[in-house]
């Protein structure tokens, strides 16, 4: 054993047992490491520790008073007593004193059966309380559109304060006034609603009562006979997971958790309460468009007939001039999917053009790479030391929200300072210290811009060609703010703050892959290569993000590209992708002699459709993703389909064999003929 | 042969879900019926001032009215030991909501606002007994030698409280499984 360990190695007894730990553990985790357990309350694994409740006192010999373990270092040779008579009825106390300080009616309460308080009520034997009631009339705050605050059963641990800080970095609840009249309040005393509150969830989380629930699922989502599945968060690609919580195999709720890899127990408003919302009816029949026009109802094995047939006959009409077919899927998908997929389309349907809804954009970052080499982008660890952020055509607080939380965090707590680049309404506004907005189109002057006010500075050490600069001189802040409709101390200042900073970190994301210009990419690259922005491993203090959840997996199996403006069919494997069809994605479901859509929900693509097949949603999906970073996770699907619907490798299995069929009849009629 | 036992019974703001409860120890009525007798139940009509001596009092119901604190004065002077039945008696629970409102707000709700009320007026008859202003817990009032909690408590654990007693033994708490504040 390396001398160090030895020396961090402490024994102390606990209740007569000798426990080991480690020098700087608290009294409760080495006791916990142990199995000595201790009753806690305001304590909770992913925060610090308060010492609020004093339920977790304990006798620490040699010393005078009782003493919180949660917050007392462990220190080697501590004789500790953690159960006796005496602490056992301190316990009671501070129970019945935190059961009459409020109005708990747990018959009455959704946490009920899930509730630390009441479940440390039992352990203690609480039958009722001896103390008066305070009886405070407490108006339950339900403001926030998906939990609720009600005071009447805060016992106020401050959990969810220290989470609002700590995990989420918002800082949004905190205490209000003293003594009996404390309370939890959200920024200096709104309603939550009102507040700066960002509907993250995690103090619902963390809420060892009921004094903090869930709208949707308040009385089936606690209690027992609950069981989590970790999901993957499918609406971005920093690959966030979750717990989706279960109760008789219905979905009640999704909760953080620190297993979680990218995100640990932090969700978003989207993963954790929009995800839950279905907008539009499921679909659960497969449909096929009638000599009227309209889209009826039919059974799997007709549509399934007509959708091979339409396959076979788009692809043996190859030879024409139009493209035969074009698989678009849905990249949000687990990557086996996606990979079935392409090999349907490649195999069978005997076609080249498959991609994924959104991979234009990565078709830019293609393009860039091929026009100015290859680089190596930096992971989370680079966004979470950087000293300043420049976001530029992406907007995380709409899009990927983990991330735009971070950087609130970063905003407010480290003061970090944040510049925004973006053409487009975006969130982010609120924490931009600099928020450009320019013209459409011009955020590539203001990069210019950008690179000149830095070159004059003095701040680019890498080699620069003298032609380069020239041309970077012509774009001096009053001529990039006059061309982009900007002002021109935004962009100095955005300089400034760029040169100033030891590690700067440059993200992009869909809103710049948008503009379709591997151009801006290219001079995103140069101007973190050039300002010597490099990780300690050689990655650039850069990253792109994209909007589909497997992306990078899509990118891997080389998912490059389908043009479905001359398609003859149109097979979409949109599943339960909130997508909405561009304009000419339009035109060429219009023009497209046959459109197939597998789909897990109504939506507007079908309006074009002719055949509609049934879809998976991502609750029911099993298998692999891979984050932006390149970070491969498996997930299993948690909850069971729905009657009706087929899972969509099997349909693509079940095409490809009609397809067969179809080929087969068609030699035989042939062979006739 | 010595004399069994007595059990009484009464309920005072409450739902009668608590005596259900009792009733849902099914056939081990037959046990306990045994060992001890019923003087009486909410069920059995008496007037103030009719209970039985009793061993055992066991008191469904929060305090809301002057009627309430009458009858539970009076089973705790003729009770020996005295069992608070659920969690109205023994924490308030559902009548303890109307702690919320002042009481006039409350009655002209119920007497007066309510939607199936024509013409409605609060009651104000002398015979009638009063509301309190709050609904409390019958420990504010009397002695209560044993909380049972729960909403209401389950067969199983009426059955095992009064059992013991009727045994003539004192249970120590409850045990943890048949538990429960809700
Ligand atoms: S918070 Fe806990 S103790 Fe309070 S009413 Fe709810 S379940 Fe009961
Ligand atoms: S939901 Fe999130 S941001 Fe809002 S108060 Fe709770 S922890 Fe803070
Ligand atoms: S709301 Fe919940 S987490 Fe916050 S202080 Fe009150 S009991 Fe603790
Ligand atoms: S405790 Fe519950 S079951 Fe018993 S009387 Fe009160 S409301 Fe009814
Ligand atoms: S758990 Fe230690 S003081 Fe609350």
């Amino acid at each position: 054993m390396p001398a160090d360990v030895k020396t961090d190695t402490i024994t102390l007894t606990i209740d007569g047992k000798a426990c080991q730990g480690a020098k700087g553990q608290t009294i409760l985790e080495v006791a916990k490491a142990n199995g000595v357990d201790i009753p806690t309350l305001c304590h909770h694994p992913w925060l610090t520790n308060h010492g609020a409740c004093r339920m977790c006192v304990v006798e620490v010999e040699g010393q005078r008073r009782l003493v919180t373990s949660c917050a007392a270092p462990a220190e080697d040779g501590q004789v500790v007593v953690a159960h006796n008579e005496k602490l056992s009825l301190m316990r009671q106390m501070t129970l019945e004193l935190l059961f009459a300080e409020r109005n708990h009616i747990c018959p009455f309460c959704p946490s009920s059966g899930a509730c630390e308080l009441q479940e440390r009520g039992y352990e203690e034997g609480i039958t009722h309380t001896r103390y008066q009631y305070l009886f405070p009339v407490l108006e339950p705050d339900c403001s926030n559109a998906f939990f609720v605050q009600d005071h009447n059963r805060c016992i106020l641990c401050g959990r969810c304060v220290r989470a609002c800080q700590e995990v989420v970095g918002q800082g949004t609840l905190n205490f209000g006034s003293r003594g009996t009249k404390q309370m939890v309040i959200a920024d200096l005393g709104v309603p939550i609603g009102e507040s700066s509150c960002i509907s993250c969830g995690t103090c619902v989380d963390v809420c060892p009562t009921g004094a903090l629930f869930d709208k949707r699922a308040p009385y089936f989502g606690k209690g027992g006979g609950l069981v989590r599945k970790m999901v993957v968060c499918p609406d971005d690609d920093m690959g966030c997971s979750m717990n989706a919580v279960l109760k008789s195999g219905i979905l009640a709720r999704c909760e953080g958790t620190d297993e979680a890899k990218v995100n640990g127990p932090l969700l978003s408003r989207r993963s954790r309460y929009e995800i839950l919302n279905e907008a539009t009816p499921r679909i659960t029949t497969p449909k096929v468009r009638n000599e009227f026009g309209a889209l009826v109802d039919t059974d799997w094995d007709t549509a399934l007939a007509a959708a091979a047939k339409a396959l076979y006959e788009g692809a043996a009409n190859c030879h024409c001039n139009q493209q035969a077919v074009v698989g678009l899927v849905s990249g949000r998908l687990p990557k086996e999917t996606l990979a079935s997929f392409q090999q349907f389309i490649t195999g069978p349907c005997d076609s080249a053009d498959v991609d994924t809804l959104f991979g234009r954009q990565r078709q830019v970052k293609r393009a860039a790479k091929d026009l100015f080499g290859d680089v190596t982008e930096c992971g989370y660890d680079a966004i979470h030391d950087a000293d300043m952020v420049l976001l530029v055509g992406f907007d995380p607080c709409r899009t990927h929200q983990v991330l735009g939380t971070w950087l609130a965090g970063k905003r407010f707590n480290e003061q970090c300072p944040i510049v925004s680049i973006n053409a487009r309404q975006s969130e982010v506004t609120q924490l931009a210290t600099v928020d450009i907005k320019p013209r459409r189109g011009c955020e590539h002057e203001v990069l210019l811009g950008l690179l000149c006010q830095l070159n004059e500075q003095g701040k680019l050490r890498g080699h620069v060609e003298q032609s380069q600069k020239d041309r970077w001189k012509a774009y001096n802040p009053d001529r990039v703010a006059a061309e982009a409709h900007i002002e021109a101390k935004d962009i100095k200042k955005a300089a400034k703050l760029y040169a100033k900073a030891k590690n700067p970190v440059v993200l992009y994301g869909p809103e710049l892959g948008a503009l379709r210009n591997p151009n801006l990419i290219g001079l995103l690259w140069d101007l973190v290569r050039l300002s010597g922005h490099v990780t300690a491993d050689g990655a650039l203090r850069a990253r792109g993000f994209e909007t589909e959840a497997n992306a990078a997996a899509a990118e891997q199996l080389g998912l490059i590209g389908a043009d479905p403006s001359t398609a003859s069919v149109i097979y979409m494997l949109t599943g339960d992708d909130p997508f909405e069809p561009t304009a000419q994605l339009v035109e060429d479901l219009r023009q497209a002699g046959t459109v197939i859509l597998q789909a897990s929900h109504e939506c507007s693509v079908m309006a074009h459709a002719d055949i509609v097949l049934p879809s998976l949603k991502w609750s029911e999906r099993a298998g692999t993703w891979v984050n932006v970073m390149g970070l491969e996770q498996t997930f299993e699907a948690c909850t069971i389909l729905p009657a009706g619907v087929r899972g969509d490798e099997e349909v693509l299995a079940a095409l490809a064999e009609g397809m067969a069929k179809a080929a087969a009849e068609a030699a035989e009629t042939a062979e006739q003929a | 042969m010595s004399k069994k036992p007595m059990i009484a019974s009464v309920w005072l703001g409450g739902c009668a879900g608590c005596h259900m409860s009792l009733l849902d120890i099914d056939e081990r009525i037959v046990a306990l019926m045994e060992l001890a007798d019923i003087g009486a139940m909410p069920i059995t009509d008496f007037k103030l001032g009719g209970f039985p001596m009793a061993d055992v009092g066991l008191v469904e119901g929060a305090v809301c009215n002057t009627d309430n604190i009458k009858f539970l004065e009076e089973i705790r002077a003729k009770s020996k030991f005295l069992v608070s039945l659920g969690d109205c008696a023994g924490w308030g629970c559902v009548p303890f909501m109307r702690n919320f409102f002042p009481l006039n707000q409350v009655l002209e709700h119920g007497y007066i606002w309510s939607s199936s009320t024509v013409d409605g007026f609060i009651p104000d008859d002398k015979e009638l007994p009063r509301y309190l202003d709050k609904v409390q817990p019958i420990r504010e009032f009397v002695k209560v030698d044993f909380h049972i909690p729960g909403c209401p408590p389950s067969a199983d654990t009426i059955f095992h409280v009064v059992h013991e007693l009727v045994s003539g033994r004192v249970p120590n708490g409850i045990p943890q499984p048949l538990l429960h504040f809700d």
